[in-house]
């Protein structure tokens, strides 16, 4: 067989291969674009049916006595007022506000001058205390350990009176 | 002439007296125990701003909560 005659044939045969993979390409694409759309239908179908919202009239005492039930096979629970209100402040907006005038209320000038006028006042008295414990330690130390010689002039005080010396002395 | 000495010098003694008492009152403000009593009012301030912002909260809580349930049963 002549080189050309094989080269031709070799050729056909990855022609033929690359029809039937475009082929196969094809319909894959075609069945991924029906698959989607289905799963899109329904997803739509789903949000479209979406429970009523259930109103705080709606719920009276005769519920109270059984909070949860199972209707249908699915478990519905029964809000009493009490959750009801709970869930209406626990919102994040309400939450904020709450927290603003907390805040608020502790800024107003009578709480303002209370919280200074407190925390001045214990500075003082924490001074004053250190004060008077310093005063007590003082008076406690004997005077002849505190009291200089009175021949200091003229005079080399070599006598240890026992105080305290600094690294060094 | 007299009286303006004793003025000026009385004037001198009330500035030295003012003077020492603020200058001893700074020096203990920025030693070490000085700074400790300031942070301890801190704290004690801070705790009293957060049982303020405590009350403020509880009672708007309060107040929202009754404002709601009057208008449900409006």
């Amino acid at each position: 067989m002549p080189v050309d005659v094989t080269i031709l044939v070799v050729t056909v045969l990855v022609a033929v291969v690359a029809v039937v993979a475009a082929v196969v390409a094809v319909r894959a694409l075609r069945e991924v674009r029906r698959v989607d759309a289905e799963r899109t239908e329904r997803s739509a179908q789903v949000v479209a049916v979406e429970p009523e919202p259930v109103l705080p009239e709606q719920i009276g005492p005769a519920h109270e006595s059984h909070p949860v039930q199972v209707v249908e096979g699915r478990v519905v629970a029964t809000l009493t007022q009490q959750d009801l209100l709970e869930a209406r402040l626990s919102r994040p907006l309400a939450r904020v506000s709450v927290y603003v005038h907390g805040i608020a209320h502790a800024l107003r000038p009578e709480s303002r001058d209370r919280i200074t006028a407190l925390m001045r006042r214990e500075y003082k008295r924490r001074r004053a205390l250190r004060l008077k414990v310093a005063r007590r330690a003082l008076r406690s130390v004997p005077h002849e350990t505190l009291a200089r010689p009175d021949d200091w002039m003229g005079t080399v005080d070599d006598t240890d009176h026992g105080y305290p010396r600094a690294v060094g002395q | 002439m007299m009286i303006s000495r004793i003025a000026v010098f009385a004037a001198g003694v009330a500035a030295g007296a003012y003077g020492t008492v603020k200058a001893r009152r700074a020096a203990y403000r920025l030693s070490v125990p000085g700074l400790v009593d300031q942070a301890s009012a801190l704290g004690l301030g801070w705790r009293e701003l957060r049982g303020e912002i405590a009350d403020g909260m509880a009672t708007h809580e309060q107040t929202q909560y009754l404002k709601i349930t009057r208008k449900q049963q409006q």
